[in-house]
Protein backbone atom coordinates (compact mmCIF):
# COMPACT_ATOMS: atom_id res chain seq x y z
CA UNK A 1 0.00 0.00 0.00
CA UNK A 2 2.45 2.38 0.94
CA UNK A 3 4.46 1.81 -2.35
CA UNK A 4 0.99 2.60 -3.86
CA UNK A 5 1.06 5.84 -2.10
CA UNK A 6 4.79 6.21 -3.38
CA UNK A 7 4.07 5.62 -6.89
CA UNK A 8 0.81 7.73 -7.06
CA UNK A 9 2.84 10.47 -5.89
CA UNK A 10 5.43 10.06 -8.05
CA UNK A 11 2.97 10.20 -10.95
CA UNK A 12 2.07 13.19 -9.48
CA UNK A 13 4.86 15.14 -8.96
CA UNK A 14 5.97 14.07 -12.68
CA UNK A 15 3.20 15.46 -14.57
CA UNK A 16 2.92 18.73 -11.77
CA UNK A 17 6.93 19.55 -12.31
CA UNK A 18 8.48 20.25 -15.49
CA UNK A 19 9.33 17.90 -17.92
CA UNK A 20 12.51 19.56 -18.44
CA UNK A 21 13.71 18.14 -15.24
CA UNK A 22 11.52 15.38 -14.82
CA UNK A 23 12.67 13.01 -18.51
CA UNK A 24 15.82 11.53 -18.30
CA UNK A 25 15.78 12.86 -22.50
CA UNK A 26 16.30 16.46 -21.11
CA UNK A 27 18.62 15.32 -18.41
CA UNK A 28 20.83 13.54 -21.11
CA UNK A 29 20.63 16.95 -22.50
CA UNK A 30 21.31 18.82 -19.88
CA UNK A 31 24.40 16.46 -18.97
CA UNK A 32 25.63 15.77 -22.74
CA UNK A 33 25.39 20.21 -23.95
CA UNK A 34 27.11 21.14 -20.33
CA UNK A 35 29.85 18.52 -21.05
CA UNK A 36 30.22 20.32 -24.28
CA UNK A 37 29.55 23.82 -23.14
CA UNK A 38 32.68 23.21 -20.11
CA UNK A 39 34.99 21.45 -22.99
CA UNK A 40 34.31 24.99 -25.10
CA UNK A 41 34.95 27.24 -22.05
CA UNK A 42 38.43 24.91 -20.89
CA UNK A 43 39.62 25.72 -24.60
CA UNK A 44 38.97 28.90 -24.58
CA UNK A 45 40.78 29.42 -21.64
CA UNK A 46 43.51 27.01 -23.42
CA UNK A 47 42.87 23.96 -21.13
CA UNK A 48 41.03 20.58 -22.05
CA UNK A 49 38.61 18.25 -20.39
CA UNK A 50 40.84 15.67 -21.55
CA UNK A 51 42.79 15.20 -18.48
CA UNK A 52 39.50 13.77 -16.94
CA UNK A 53 38.63 12.14 -20.41
CA UNK A 54 40.65 9.32 -19.72
CA UNK A 55 40.52 6.13 -21.55
CA UNK A 56 42.90 2.64 -21.99
CA UNK A 57 44.99 2.44 -24.59
CA UNK A 58 46.49 -0.34 -26.17
CA UNK A 59 48.62 -2.95 -24.63
CA UNK A 60 50.16 -6.24 -24.60
CA UNK A 61 50.88 -7.54 -21.39
CA UNK A 62 48.69 -7.88 -18.69
CA UNK A 63 51.65 -6.21 -16.95
CA UNK A 64 51.15 -3.03 -19.17
CA UNK A 65 47.45 -2.72 -18.98
CA UNK A 66 47.81 -2.60 -14.67
CA UNK A 67 50.97 -0.16 -15.13
CA UNK A 68 48.37 1.97 -16.88
CA UNK A 69 45.68 1.91 -14.48
CA UNK A 70 48.31 3.01 -12.00
CA UNK A 71 49.64 5.73 -13.47
CA UNK A 72 46.64 7.28 -14.41
CA UNK A 73 44.25 6.24 -10.51
CA UNK A 74 43.64 9.75 -10.29
CA UNK A 75 42.60 10.56 -13.85
CA UNK A 76 40.04 7.12 -13.15
CA UNK A 77 39.08 8.32 -9.67
CA UNK A 78 37.95 11.94 -11.17
CA UNK A 79 36.50 10.41 -14.08
CA UNK A 80 34.01 7.99 -11.73
CA UNK A 81 33.46 11.00 -9.68
CA UNK A 82 32.34 13.04 -12.63
CA UNK A 83 30.15 10.62 -13.84
CA UNK A 84 28.79 9.63 -10.61
CA UNK A 85 27.84 13.45 -9.95
CA UNK A 86 26.39 13.87 -13.60
CA UNK A 87 24.30 11.13 -13.69
CA UNK A 88 23.40 10.44 -9.74
CA UNK A 89 22.14 14.18 -10.03
CA UNK A 90 19.91 13.55 -13.28
CA UNK A 91 18.50 9.81 -12.06
CA UNK A 92 18.12 11.87 -8.39
CA UNK A 93 15.84 14.20 -10.36
CA UNK A 94 13.77 11.56 -12.63
CA UNK A 95 12.61 9.26 -9.05
CA UNK A 96 15.79 7.40 -8.12
CA UNK A 97 17.27 8.06 -4.24
CA UNK A 98 20.94 8.64 -4.47
CA UNK A 99 21.68 6.26 -2.48
CA UNK A 100 20.47 3.48 -4.63
CA UNK A 101 21.83 4.91 -7.79
CA UNK A 102 25.46 5.62 -6.45
CA UNK A 103 26.99 2.06 -5.40
CA UNK A 104 24.97 0.48 -8.52
CA UNK A 105 26.65 2.78 -10.93
CA UNK A 106 29.98 2.35 -9.06
CA UNK A 107 29.63 -1.58 -9.74
CA UNK A 108 28.60 -0.60 -13.63
CA UNK A 109 31.80 1.46 -13.80
CA UNK A 110 34.09 -0.50 -12.37
CA UNK A 111 32.81 -3.68 -14.64
CA UNK A 112 32.94 -0.95 -17.97
CA UNK A 113 36.50 -0.12 -17.01
CA UNK A 114 37.50 -3.73 -16.81
CA UNK A 115 35.72 -4.37 -20.41
CA UNK A 116 37.18 -1.05 -22.05
CA UNK A 117 40.91 -2.91 -20.98
CA UNK A 118 40.14 -5.63 -22.44
CA UNK A 119 38.93 -4.16 -25.69
CA UNK A 120 42.44 -2.22 -25.81
CA UNK A 121 44.41 -5.40 -25.92
CA UNK A 122 45.63 -5.36 -29.43
CA UNK A 123 44.99 -9.17 -30.11
CA UNK A 124 41.25 -8.14 -29.20
CA UNK A 125 39.86 -7.81 -32.59
CA UNK A 126 41.75 -11.31 -33.81
CA UNK A 127 39.48 -12.89 -30.97
CA UNK A 128 36.29 -11.04 -31.61
CA UNK A 129 36.93 -9.19 -28.23
CA UNK A 130 35.34 -5.86 -29.18
CA UNK A 131 33.92 -4.23 -25.90
CA UNK A 132 30.19 -3.68 -26.58
CA UNK A 133 29.96 -7.03 -27.67
CA UNK A 134 31.80 -8.40 -24.50
CA UNK A 135 30.21 -6.12 -22.25
CA UNK A 136 27.14 -7.35 -23.92
CA UNK A 137 28.02 -11.21 -23.76
CA UNK A 138 29.11 -10.85 -19.75
CA UNK A 139 26.05 -9.06 -18.93
CA UNK A 140 24.20 -11.48 -20.45
CA UNK A 141 26.07 -14.62 -19.17
CA UNK A 142 25.37 -12.93 -15.21
CA UNK A 143 22.24 -11.64 -15.97
CA UNK A 144 20.98 -14.94 -16.80
CA UNK A 145 22.97 -17.47 -14.48
CA UNK A 146 24.07 -15.99 -10.99
CA UNK A 147 21.85 -13.12 -11.60
CA UNK A 148 22.45 -9.45 -11.28
CA UNK A 149 22.26 -8.21 -7.49
CA UNK A 150 18.97 -6.13 -7.16
CA UNK A 151 20.88 -3.61 -5.31
CA UNK A 152 22.46 -2.98 -8.93
CA UNK A 153 18.97 -2.12 -10.56
CA UNK A 154 19.48 1.84 -9.86
CA UNK A 155 22.45 1.65 -11.86
CA UNK A 156 21.24 -0.23 -15.09
CA UNK A 157 19.81 2.81 -17.32
CA UNK A 158 20.51 1.77 -20.67
CA UNK A 159 18.49 4.51 -21.93
CA UNK A 160 19.71 7.30 -19.96
CA UNK A 161 23.59 6.26 -20.81
CA UNK A 162 22.82 5.91 -24.58
CA UNK A 163 20.74 9.07 -24.54
CA UNK A 164 23.68 11.49 -22.50
CA UNK A 165 26.24 9.39 -25.57
CA UNK A 166 24.29 10.48 -28.22
CA UNK A 167 24.32 14.09 -27.57
CA UNK A 168 28.00 13.56 -26.78
CA UNK A 169 28.36 12.37 -30.74
CA UNK A 170 26.65 15.67 -31.65
CA UNK A 171 29.49 17.22 -30.72
CA UNK A 172 32.01 15.06 -33.77
CA UNK A 173 29.55 15.13 -36.13
CA UNK A 174 29.86 18.76 -37.73
CA UNK A 175 26.36 20.27 -39.32
CA UNK A 176 27.42 20.01 -42.54
CA UNK A 177 27.26 16.39 -42.75
CA UNK A 178 23.75 16.65 -41.05
CA UNK A 179 23.01 18.39 -43.58
CA UNK A 180 24.62 16.24 -46.64
CA UNK A 181 23.53 13.29 -45.31
CA UNK A 182 20.50 13.66 -43.26
CA UNK A 183 17.79 14.30 -46.39
CA UNK A 184 19.12 10.93 -47.52
CA UNK A 185 19.06 8.94 -44.40
CA UNK A 186 15.69 10.24 -44.25
CA UNK A 187 14.55 8.58 -47.29
CA UNK A 188 16.31 5.65 -46.86
CA UNK A 189 14.76 5.22 -43.45
CA UNK A 190 11.33 6.12 -44.63
CA UNK A 191 11.27 3.90 -47.36
CA UNK A 192 12.37 0.76 -45.11
CA UNK A 193 10.06 1.99 -42.08
CA UNK A 194 7.16 2.11 -44.28
CA UNK A 195 7.49 -1.58 -45.69
CA UNK A 196 8.52 -3.16 -42.39
CA UNK A 197 5.72 -2.00 -40.86
CA UNK A 198 3.35 -2.66 -43.86
CA UNK A 199 4.94 -6.35 -43.68
CA UNK A 200 4.45 -6.98 -39.92
CA UNK A 201 1.12 -5.20 -39.74
CA UNK A 202 -0.58 -6.86 -42.95
CA UNK A 203 1.32 -10.32 -41.79
CA UNK A 204 -0.30 -10.33 -38.13
CA UNK A 205 -3.63 -9.25 -40.02
CA UNK A 206 -3.69 -11.91 -42.37
CA UNK A 207 -2.66 -14.35 -39.28
CA UNK A 208 -5.97 -13.08 -37.69
CA UNK A 209 -3.97 -10.84 -34.41
CA UNK A 210 -5.22 -8.34 -33.06
CA UNK A 211 -4.90 -4.90 -35.46
CA UNK A 212 -3.45 -3.17 -32.08
CA UNK A 213 -0.81 -5.78 -31.59
CA UNK A 214 -0.33 -5.77 -35.06
CA UNK A 215 0.53 -2.02 -34.87
CA UNK A 216 2.64 -2.37 -32.01
CA UNK A 217 4.59 -5.30 -33.60
CA UNK A 218 4.79 -3.59 -36.67
CA UNK A 219 6.42 -0.22 -34.75
CA UNK A 220 8.62 -1.98 -33.30
CA UNK A 221 10.17 -3.30 -35.50
CA UNK A 222 9.56 -0.37 -38.18
CA UNK A 223 10.40 2.73 -36.31
CA UNK A 224 12.35 2.23 -32.89
CA UNK A 225 12.18 -1.05 -31.27
CA UNK A 226 10.69 -0.86 -27.29
CA UNK A 227 10.30 3.00 -27.68
CA UNK A 228 8.45 2.70 -30.65
CA UNK A 229 6.32 -0.38 -29.35
CA UNK A 230 5.23 1.51 -26.35
CA UNK A 231 4.63 4.68 -27.99
CA UNK A 232 2.17 2.94 -30.30
CA UNK A 233 0.38 0.77 -27.11
CA UNK A 234 -0.24 3.66 -25.71
CA UNK A 235 -1.38 5.86 -28.55
CA UNK A 236 -3.97 3.22 -29.97
CA UNK A 237 -4.57 1.81 -26.32
CA UNK A 238 -3.80 -2.11 -27.00
CA UNK A 239 -3.58 -4.53 -24.69
CA UNK A 240 -1.07 -4.35 -21.57
CA UNK A 241 -0.31 -7.81 -23.24
CA UNK A 242 0.34 -6.67 -26.18
CA UNK A 243 3.15 -4.40 -25.29
CA UNK A 244 4.62 -6.87 -23.26
CA UNK A 245 5.06 -9.63 -26.22
CA UNK A 246 6.27 -6.51 -28.54
CA UNK A 247 8.94 -6.09 -25.92
CA UNK A 248 10.02 -9.86 -25.74
CA UNK A 249 10.56 -9.23 -29.44
CA UNK A 250 11.97 -6.55 -30.02
CA UNK A 251 15.20 -7.57 -27.50
CA UNK A 252 14.92 -11.03 -28.81
CA UNK A 253 15.58 -9.71 -32.57
CA UNK A 254 17.47 -6.70 -31.36
CA UNK A 255 20.07 -8.70 -29.60
CA UNK A 256 20.34 -11.13 -32.72
CA UNK A 257 20.94 -8.60 -34.36
CA UNK A 258 23.63 -7.03 -32.30
CA UNK A 259 25.98 -9.79 -33.10
CA UNK A 260 24.55 -10.59 -36.76
CA UNK A 261 25.03 -7.93 -38.67
CA UNK A 262 28.48 -6.93 -37.40
CA UNK A 263 29.96 -10.68 -38.40
CA UNK A 264 27.76 -10.09 -41.75
CA UNK A 265 29.00 -7.66 -42.79
CA UNK A 266 32.34 -8.33 -41.58
CA UNK A 267 32.06 -11.15 -44.03
CA UNK A 268 31.40 -9.04 -46.56
CA UNK A 269 33.81 -6.14 -46.18
CA UNK A 270 31.46 -3.59 -46.58
CA UNK A 271 33.14 -0.49 -45.75
CA UNK A 272 32.43 1.19 -42.10
CA UNK A 273 30.24 3.65 -43.46
CA UNK A 274 27.81 1.44 -45.48
CA UNK A 275 27.92 -1.35 -42.87
CA UNK A 276 26.95 1.83 -40.35
CA UNK A 277 23.82 2.68 -42.82
CA UNK A 278 22.71 -0.95 -42.96
CA UNK A 279 22.56 -1.47 -39.03
CA UNK A 280 20.93 1.89 -39.15
CA UNK A 281 18.35 0.69 -41.02
CA UNK A 282 18.16 -2.72 -40.19
CA UNK A 283 18.47 -2.54 -36.09
CA UNK A 284 15.93 -2.16 -34.11
CA UNK A 285 17.04 0.09 -30.81
CA UNK A 286 19.29 2.93 -30.59
CA UNK A 287 21.78 0.88 -27.81
CA UNK A 288 21.60 -1.84 -29.67
CA UNK A 289 22.33 -0.43 -32.53
CA UNK A 290 25.24 1.49 -31.46
CA UNK A 291 26.85 -1.47 -30.20
CA UNK A 292 26.72 -3.23 -33.56
CA UNK A 293 27.95 0.25 -35.05
CA UNK A 294 30.88 0.82 -32.54
CA UNK A 295 31.86 -3.15 -33.00
CA UNK A 296 32.36 -2.81 -36.90
CA UNK A 297 33.33 0.80 -36.51
CA UNK A 298 36.18 -1.42 -34.22
CA UNK A 299 37.39 -3.07 -37.25
CA UNK A 300 38.76 0.02 -39.56
CA UNK A 301 42.34 -0.58 -39.42
CA UNK A 302 42.40 -3.84 -37.72
CA UNK A 303 40.34 -6.59 -40.19
CA UNK A 304 41.91 -6.36 -43.51
CA UNK A 305 40.01 -5.48 -46.35
CA UNK A 306 37.34 -3.07 -44.33
CA UNK A 307 38.22 0.43 -45.00
CA UNK A 308 36.40 3.77 -44.09
CA UNK A 309 37.23 5.49 -39.93
CA UNK A 310 35.78 3.73 -37.28
CA UNK A 311 33.54 7.06 -36.38
CA UNK A 312 31.86 6.46 -39.95
CA UNK A 313 29.90 3.28 -38.80
CA UNK A 314 28.77 5.29 -35.62
CA UNK A 315 27.99 8.60 -37.32
CA UNK A 316 26.39 6.48 -40.11
CA UNK A 317 24.28 4.58 -38.05
CA UNK A 318 23.14 7.49 -35.79
CA UNK A 319 22.24 9.37 -38.68
CA UNK A 320 20.35 6.51 -40.42
CA UNK A 321 18.35 5.48 -36.94
CA UNK A 322 18.03 8.94 -35.10
CA UNK A 323 17.60 10.79 -37.51
CA UNK A 324 16.02 9.05 -40.27
CA UNK A 325 13.78 6.94 -38.06
CA UNK A 326 13.78 8.35 -34.04
CA UNK A 327 12.52 11.48 -34.61
CA UNK A 328 8.85 9.94 -36.05
CA UNK A 329 7.82 8.35 -33.67
CA UNK A 330 5.09 10.93 -32.72
CA UNK A 331 4.07 10.83 -36.37
CA UNK A 332 3.72 7.11 -36.41
CA UNK A 333 1.83 6.98 -33.03
CA UNK A 334 -0.25 10.34 -33.96
CA UNK A 335 -1.52 8.66 -37.18
CA UNK A 336 -2.67 5.18 -36.08
CA UNK A 337 -4.02 6.53 -32.78
CA UNK A 338 -6.65 8.32 -35.38
CA UNK A 339 -7.22 5.02 -37.35
CA UNK A 340 -7.56 3.43 -34.10
CA UNK A 341 -10.67 5.30 -33.24
CA UNK A 342 -11.75 5.81 -36.55
CA UNK A 343 -11.40 2.46 -37.88
CA UNK A 344 -10.90 -0.15 -35.50
CA UNK A 345 -13.41 -2.41 -33.72
CA UNK A 346 -13.95 -0.90 -29.63
CA UNK A 347 -12.36 -1.48 -26.76
CA UNK A 348 -14.90 0.35 -24.71
CA UNK A 349 -11.77 2.80 -23.56
CA UNK A 350 -12.73 6.36 -25.47
CA UNK A 351 -9.91 8.75 -26.54
CA UNK A 352 -9.17 11.37 -28.70
CA UNK A 353 -6.20 11.34 -30.79
CA UNK A 354 -4.74 14.82 -29.99
CA UNK A 355 -1.44 16.37 -32.85
CA UNK A 356 0.53 17.35 -29.48
CA UNK A 357 1.20 14.01 -29.11
CA UNK A 358 3.82 14.49 -32.17
CA UNK A 359 5.88 16.58 -29.74
CA UNK A 360 4.98 14.93 -26.51
CA UNK A 361 6.44 11.88 -27.23
CA UNK A 362 9.24 13.45 -29.78
CA UNK A 363 12.39 12.08 -28.34
CA UNK A 364 14.09 14.95 -26.96
CA UNK A 365 17.50 13.90 -26.96
CA UNK A 366 17.72 14.50 -30.64
CA UNK A 367 17.56 18.18 -29.99
CA UNK A 368 20.86 17.66 -27.50
CA UNK A 369 22.61 15.83 -30.10
CA UNK A 370 21.69 18.83 -33.24
CA UNK A 371 22.60 21.65 -30.75
CA UNK A 372 25.84 19.60 -29.72
CA UNK A 373 26.98 19.45 -33.26
CA UNK A 374 26.06 23.38 -33.95
CA UNK A 375 28.14 24.29 -30.80
CA UNK A 376 31.31 22.59 -32.05
CA UNK A 377 30.45 23.45 -35.73
CA UNK A 378 30.43 27.42 -34.55
CA UNK A 379 33.50 26.82 -32.55
CA UNK A 380 35.45 25.24 -35.40
CA UNK A 381 34.08 27.88 -37.82
CA UNK A 382 37.34 29.72 -39.57
CA UNK A 383 40.11 26.94 -38.38
CA UNK A 384 41.95 25.49 -41.20
CA UNK A 385 41.53 21.62 -41.36
CA UNK A 386 45.57 21.55 -40.46
CA UNK A 387 44.96 23.58 -37.44
CA UNK A 388 41.33 21.57 -36.43
CA UNK A 389 43.23 18.28 -35.90
CA UNK A 390 46.33 19.79 -34.77
CA UNK A 391 43.77 22.25 -32.09
CA UNK A 392 40.30 21.55 -31.73
CA UNK A 393 40.23 17.60 -32.08
CA UNK A 394 42.98 16.54 -29.82
CA UNK A 395 41.78 19.43 -26.70
CA UNK A 396 37.66 19.36 -27.64
CA UNK A 397 36.33 16.42 -29.88
CA UNK A 398 38.60 13.89 -28.83
CA UNK A 399 37.76 14.18 -24.88
CA UNK A 400 33.97 14.58 -25.66
CA UNK A 401 34.39 11.33 -28.02
CA UNK A 402 36.34 9.45 -25.01
CA UNK A 403 33.40 10.76 -22.69
CA UNK A 404 30.67 9.46 -24.98
CA UNK A 405 32.55 6.29 -25.27
CA UNK A 406 32.33 5.43 -21.83
CA UNK A 407 28.32 6.37 -21.37
CA UNK A 408 27.85 3.65 -24.38
CA UNK A 409 29.81 1.30 -22.45
CA UNK A 410 27.81 1.49 -19.76
CA UNK A 411 24.93 0.98 -21.56
CA UNK A 412 25.69 -1.95 -23.74
CA UNK A 413 27.03 -3.26 -20.04
CA UNK A 414 23.28 -2.71 -18.70
CA UNK A 415 21.59 -3.94 -21.91
CA UNK A 416 23.03 -7.46 -20.77
CA UNK A 417 22.78 -7.32 -16.89
CA UNK A 418 19.03 -6.29 -17.75
CA UNK A 419 18.66 -9.00 -20.52
CA UNK A 420 16.33 -11.70 -18.27
CA UNK A 421 15.46 -14.47 -20.61
CA UNK A 422 12.96 -15.83 -18.17
CA UNK A 423 10.90 -12.69 -18.40
CA UNK A 424 10.28 -13.07 -21.29
CA UNK A 425 6.15 -13.58 -22.09
CA UNK A 426 5.42 -16.42 -23.90
CA UNK A 427 5.07 -14.60 -27.33
CA UNK A 428 2.89 -17.26 -28.84
CA UNK A 429 3.88 -18.79 -32.87
CA UNK A 430 1.50 -15.70 -35.01
CA UNK A 431 3.34 -12.67 -33.05
CA UNK A 432 6.78 -14.14 -33.70
CA UNK A 433 5.95 -15.00 -37.25
CA UNK A 434 4.70 -11.60 -38.13
CA UNK A 435 7.60 -9.87 -35.93
CA UNK A 436 9.97 -12.13 -38.04
CA UNK A 437 9.00 -12.02 -41.56
CA UNK A 438 9.25 -7.85 -40.67
CA UNK A 439 13.19 -8.32 -39.69
CA UNK A 440 14.00 -10.64 -42.72
CA UNK A 441 12.12 -7.76 -45.18
CA UNK A 442 13.83 -5.13 -42.99
CA UNK A 443 17.30 -6.75 -43.55
CA UNK A 444 17.31 -7.49 -46.78
CA UNK A 445 15.77 -4.51 -47.84
CA UNK A 446 18.22 -2.36 -45.63
CA UNK A 447 21.55 -4.23 -47.36
CA UNK A 448 20.21 -3.82 -50.69
CA UNK A 449 19.31 0.26 -50.24
CA UNK A 450 22.91 0.85 -47.80
CA UNK A 451 25.11 -1.53 -50.44
CA UNK A 452 23.83 -0.91 -53.92
CA UNK A 453 21.22 1.96 -54.08
CA UNK A 454 22.60 4.53 -51.80
CA UNK A 455 26.51 3.02 -51.84
CA UNK A 456 28.41 5.85 -53.07
CA UNK A 457 26.85 8.13 -50.32
CA UNK A 458 27.75 6.05 -47.48
CA UNK A 459 30.81 4.77 -48.77
CA UNK A 460 31.71 8.64 -49.16
CA UNK A 461 30.55 9.66 -45.67
CA UNK A 462 33.48 7.00 -44.42
CA UNK A 463 36.02 8.80 -46.09
CA UNK B 1 -21.33 14.03 -20.07
CA UNK B 2 -18.22 11.86 -20.31
CA UNK B 3 -16.41 10.42 -17.49
CA UNK B 4 -13.08 11.47 -15.89
CA UNK B 5 -9.93 10.47 -17.77
CA UNK B 6 -7.87 7.85 -16.30
CA UNK B 7 -4.99 9.46 -15.24
CA UNK B 8 -7.41 10.08 -11.82
CA UNK B 9 -8.85 6.77 -11.57
CA UNK B 10 -7.34 4.28 -9.24
CA UNK B 11 -7.14 1.49 -11.56
CA UNK B 12 -4.06 3.53 -13.82
CA UNK B 13 -0.76 3.18 -12.62
CA UNK B 14 1.23 5.34 -14.95
CA UNK B 15 4.40 5.98 -12.42
CA UNK B 16 7.72 4.95 -14.39
CA UNK B 17 8.39 2.45 -11.66
CA UNK B 18 5.32 0.95 -11.72
CA UNK B 19 5.30 0.67 -15.67
CA UNK B 20 8.22 -0.81 -15.79
CA UNK B 21 7.63 -3.35 -13.29
CA UNK B 22 4.63 -4.54 -14.68
CA UNK B 23 6.40 -4.95 -18.46
CA UNK B 24 9.27 -6.82 -17.73
CA UNK B 25 11.86 -6.38 -20.29
CA UNK B 26 10.88 -2.61 -20.70
CA UNK B 27 13.76 -0.91 -19.33
CA UNK B 28 16.51 -3.51 -21.22
CA UNK B 29 16.14 -1.07 -24.65
CA UNK B 30 13.22 1.84 -24.11
CA UNK B 31 12.50 3.17 -20.21
CA UNK B 32 9.44 4.09 -18.71
CA UNK B 33 11.40 7.59 -17.39
CA UNK B 34 11.94 8.86 -21.29
CA UNK B 35 10.11 11.16 -23.39
CA UNK B 36 7.82 8.75 -25.87
CA UNK B 37 6.02 6.86 -23.21
CA UNK B 38 4.71 10.54 -22.34
CA UNK B 39 2.44 9.79 -19.14
CA UNK B 40 1.34 6.68 -20.83
CA UNK B 41 -0.03 4.01 -17.78
CA UNK B 42 -1.83 1.06 -17.34
CA UNK B 43 -5.41 0.49 -16.62
CA UNK B 44 -5.45 -2.69 -14.40
CA UNK B 45 -8.84 -3.02 -14.97
CA UNK B 46 -8.85 -3.54 -18.34
CA UNK B 47 -5.30 -4.94 -18.03
CA UNK B 48 -4.68 -2.06 -21.27
CA UNK B 49 -1.81 0.24 -21.59
CA UNK B 50 -3.16 3.60 -22.59
CA UNK B 51 -2.85 7.34 -22.48
CA UNK B 52 -4.42 8.79 -19.16
CA UNK B 53 -6.70 11.27 -20.92
CA UNK B 54 -8.59 8.41 -22.03
CA UNK B 55 -11.85 7.64 -20.59
CA UNK B 56 -14.61 4.55 -19.66
CA UNK B 57 -17.51 4.20 -17.54
CA UNK B 58 -16.08 1.88 -14.71
CA UNK B 59 -13.58 4.94 -13.52
CA UNK B 60 -13.15 4.95 -10.09
CA UNK B 61 -11.55 7.95 -8.66
CA UNK B 62 -8.78 7.72 -6.52
CA UNK B 63 -9.60 8.59 -2.94
CA UNK B 64 -8.32 11.78 -1.62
Amino acid sequence: MAELIENRAQTLRRESGSQWFRQEDWWAIWIGLGLVAVAVLLLASGSSLKWVAVAPTKWSHVSEAFTQLRDHAAQYLALFALWAVLLGIGTTAIGFRLSRFLPAFALVFVVSLVLYFIGQWDQAAHYNLEPPLVALAIGLLISNTVGAPAWADAGLRVEFYIKTGIVLLGAGVPLALLAWAGPVAIVQAGIVSLVTFGVIYFTGVKLGLDRRLAATLGTGGAVCGVSGAIATAGAVGAKKEHASIAISLVIFWAIVTIFLLPLAARALNLPTGVAGAWIGTSEFADAAGLAAAQTYGGYAGHVPGITGTADAAVNSFTLMKVIGRDVWIGVWAFVLAIVATTRWERTGIESKPNAGEIWKRFPKFVLGFLIASAIVTIVSHGYTYADYKKVLQPSLVAPLQALRTWAFTFAFLAIGLTTRFREFVSVGSKPFYAFTTGVVVNIALGYVLSTQVFVDFWTKLGQ
Amino acid sequence: MSAPACANCRYFSGAPREVEALLPGMRTLGSAYGSVRATDGICRLHDRYLDPTSRCDSHERIAS
